[in-house]
């Protein structure tokens, strides 16, 4: 079944909200710092909330859901889109752009000896050094070679691109959040059954620790992209398109086989609702499969990707600033 | 009249206020008019094109907006943050991430009194507020549009201060919010700013980075980028104007929870604890644990209560005279072994708020000797909930002494034990007694109990004790009851206790 946007050209954004529930059990466990706990705080009618993932997490778990780490790819129905990838000295593959967390904006590929990449961006986005910054520009640059950080916003912090003013914002953006949240306080014991009195420090002995765990009646994952920005990108219907299919591929991917955050927790989707627009049917991820590689190819054809679509980067370590106290003593000198 | 409907879909509004670090954890709330214009400027940037709606149309619309003082319409929003540390292993900083918690489906209103927008501007306005994504920060993701007809109650304006002039109270605090400069006003500021900088003498180095933050087009003074404004040294930005407004009190609560919760309390007249200590208590000393327990629970009752708040129901002092066995009963319960391990209280008249706090805190014992053991609260309800899980509790016809039933009268010609104990049950509104008959002893894991084993003396003087012996019963009544059955002397604190027999 094909797609139809037509729905969607004139509506500003997408919403999605996936009611969500523990796999097995009533227990789950949320994001939280050994030393800060959960996110807990209160609603405006006194329910507790707890936020069980963050924006950033989910960016960086909706773009997990693409990768295919054995074959170091897209998975299949992405292949060909472009991307940039890091690789060591012995061309071993090190990293990439969907898996850094900066996307485009990685040291690897902007601090290293191989400034290919940099002095590539340098020269496509020259003439933004003054004035505003052209957002039209700046997204079709992003897309030639990391069309996944036009969904999910790129800062390119340097002073020598435009005195670090490039940056787009998130398109796709989500998170989980419960309500009306219970603790559920448990805990035990790593025994060492040769020495209970060993060192703990070294990883010796019987350690007793405790965990916070939480039951909720209800946890919802919402999603939010943002069309008119997509359409603010000026990129033509072909890449409108393709990004809408491709964040909605990465919710549903998501939905079906993202959602086990941490080792206890464990979620399924009881139900999704598309929010808004209410007369929009989202597609299910098998029309979403078919038609992905059509728009990439479609797309590749207005010339609008890098060729090849893979753009490598070598990873060495780029010379050291030095420090100012040795300036200062050089200068002395 | 120009009114804005803003609803933020995610719940959330993240927005940090000039002049605050991030860290400080505050909320710009409301969303200032100052924000709200960038915003329209970086949508219409972002996604709008240019052909169709020239930067002099938005110029138009935003000099408008910047010729008044919105007033607002706020719902009820919580001052809620998350908080996480740099990943970063040499200097893990501790972030702070602040926002309002809203409900998705309220709404700020954003209204201007007096201001009406011509065709052009309504048209881009509309436009504008519909691509708007979000407002603040990229989490709050905020849904605006233009409302045609909005007569509600505004309850955040500018101005000096809210006093209520009949009762003199407060009903309104004092926040500020930036609203932009209108362009005659930007022009004059910038007029005298830049002569007054002329006359400093500062190298160019330092003068060109104030210069630049003061564009001669007010409409790239409204558009730039905070960092440029932070860098060149300024504490508030230039093209705006710091304006006093007094929003609710309670517009952003540091927390709901604060509120009472409303907690739905089921009616109770019993509570069962676990006892736990070394050794546990004998049955034979029942009457003095009951009197132990008794203590306890009026010693957590003035400390929660207050020594003149002592219910009279828990203390049995100050009752009507009516009122003869609707009181506290302080049980102990013995298991197997003949060790005390749970330990009952029940007030046949029920119990309100304040005894179940004082019950649900009461957590251990003491005896006069010091030693202590603790109580762990099992449940709390009603007898019937219990069910046939604790046998004091069970219905049943047939009884037989726990403890020793000592008479409560003395005895007379015609008034033997057998009449007090049938009168003792008519009296407390029982079935009629189909027999009775006294038993020598009990019989405890082997061990047989005759009533001389057990402790028979309350602590308390003066007490009148007709019988210091004691005798042991089992009784028949008609038709089958339900526990707690306990009489004669001291039947509140665990003497005269009856279990069903099965």
């Amino acid at each position: 079944m094909s797609i139809d946007f037509s729905a969607l050209q004139s509506a500003p954004r997408l919403l999605i909200e996936a009611d969500l529930q523990p796999l097995q059990g009533a227990r789950f466990q949320p994001t939280g710092f050994p030393d800060l706990g959960a996110a807990v705080y209160d609603g405006p009618n006194g329910n507790r909330l707890l936020l069980v993932e963050s924006a950033q997490s989910m960016a960086n778990r909706l773009e997990t859901v693409c990768w295919n780490s054995v074959a170091d790819d897209w998975v299949e129905p992405l292949k060909n889109l472009p991307l940039v990838k890091v690789v060591d000295k012995q061309g071993k593959p090190l990293t990439n752009t969907v898996l850094e967390a900066h996307r485009l904006n990685s040291p690897y590929i902007l601090e290293g000896k191989d400034t290919s990449v940099f002095d590539m961006l340098k020269k496509e986005l020259a003439d933004m050094d003054e004035g505003a910054v052209d957002i039209r520009k700046l997204a079709a640059v992003v897309l030639k070679y990391d069309c996944n950080a036009l969904l999910h916003g790129i800062f390119l912090a340097k002073s020598q691109l435009a005195g670090g003013r490039l940056r787009l914002p998130r398109v796709l953006s989500a998170f989980i959040e419960a309500e009306d949240v219970n603790l559920a306080q448990s805990g035990g014991v790593k025994n060492d059954h040769v020495n209970p009195s060993g060192d703990t420090a070294k990883g010796f002995g019987n350690v007793p620790y405790s965990r916070d765990d939480y039951t909720a009646p209800k946890i919802t994952a919402y999603f939010n992209i943002d069309l008119a920005q997509i359409r603010g990108f000026g990129l033509g219907q072909n890449v409108e398109q393709l990004l809408i299919s491709l964040a909605l591929y990465k919710i549903r991917r998501f939905l079906d086989e993202g959602l086990r955050l941490r080792t206890a927790c464990d979620l399924e989707v009881r139900q999704l609702t598309l929010t808004r627009p209410k007369s929009w049917m989202l597609p299910e991820c098998a029309d979403l499969e078919s038609a992905l590689p059509g728009l990439i190819e479609k797309t590749g054809q207005e010339n609008r990707f890098a060729e090849p679509r893979v753009t490598v980067v070598r990873w060495e370590k780029g010379a050291e600033k030095k420090k100012k106290a040795e300036d200062g003593s050089e200068a002395e000198e | 009249m120009l009114t804005l409907s803003l609803t933020f879909p995610g719940g959330r509004y993240h927005a940090t206020p000039w002049g605050r670090h991030v860290n400080e954890a505050d909320v710009a709330w409301p969303p200032d008019s100052w924000r709200i214009c960038r915003a329209l400027v970086a949508v219409w940037h972002r996604k709008l094109d240019p052909q169709r709606y020239p930067q002099e149309h938005l110029g138009r619309l935003l000099s408008a907006l910047a010729g008044e003082a919105p007033h607002y319409r706020l719902p009820a929003a919580v001052h809620a943050h998350t908080r996480h540390y740099m990943p970063v292993r040499q200097k893990s900083t501790l972030i702070f991430d602040a926002f309002a918690r809203i409900d998705a489906d309220q709404e700020v209103i954003v209204c201007w009194p007096n201001l009406v927008l011509d065709e052009a501007q309504t048209e881009l306005l509309d436009v504008l507020l519909e691509a708007l994504g979000y407002l603040g920060r990229a989490e709050s993701w905020v849904e605006a549009k233009r409302l045609s007809d909005w007569n509600g109650e505004l309850n955040c304006c500018p101005g000096e201060s809210t006093v209520d002039t009949e009762t003199g109270e407060m009903v309104g605090e004092p926040v500020f919010l930036y609203c932009p400069l209108s362009q005659e006003s930007y022009a004059s500021f910038r007029e005298h700013f830049l002569q007054g900088l002329a006359a400093r003498e500062i190298k160019s180095k330092e003068r060109k980075p104030i210069e630049n933050t003061l564009p001669e087009n007010w409409l790239n003074a409204l558009g730039l980028d905070t960092a440029d404004l932070q860098a060149a040294g300024w504490s508030a930005p230039p093209a705006a104007q710091k304006r006093l407004y007094q929003r609710p009190i309670e517009a952003l609560r540091a927390n709901a929870a604060s509120r009472p919760r409303s907690r739905l309390i089921l009616p109770a007249d019993t509570v069962r604890y676990a006892v736990y200590g070394k050794p546990l208590p004998r049955i034979e000393d029942a009457v003095r644990f009951g009197e132990c327990l008794r203590q306890a629970a009026m010693g957590r009752a003035k400390r929660l209560l207050g020594e003149d708040a002592i219910p009279s129901l828990l203390s049995g002092h100050g009752l009507p005279v009516d009122n003869r066995h609707k009181h506290a009963f302080f049980i102990p319960e013995s298991n197997a072994s003949g060790r005390i391990d749970h330990a009952i209280i029940h007030i046949p008249d029920g119990f309100g708020v304040d005894i179940r706090r004082v019950l649900e805190s009461l957590d251990k014992i003491k005896n006069r000797d010091g030693q202590e053991w603790r109580l762990l609260l099992e449940h709390i309800g009603e007898k019937s909930e219990f069910g046939g899980k604790v046998p004091l509790l069970r219905q049943a016809a047939v009884w037989q002494s726990v403890t020793p039933y000592l008479h409560p009268w003395h005895r007379k010609k015609n008034f033997d034990v057998e009449a007090q104990i049938r009168r003792e049950c008519r009296e407390r509104g029982l079935p009629a007694l189909d027999w009775l008959q006294p038993i020598d002893e009990v019989s405890v894991e082997g061990r047989n109990l005759c009533p001389i084993d057990f402790h028979r003396f309350r602590r308390k003087r003066g007490l009148i004790q007709p019988d210091t012996h004691g005798s042991l019963w089992q009784l028949r009544f008609s038709e089958s009851i339900p526990g707690i059955l306990a009489l004669g002397f001291g039947n509140h604190f665990g003497l005269g206790l009856f279990r069903p027999l099965e």
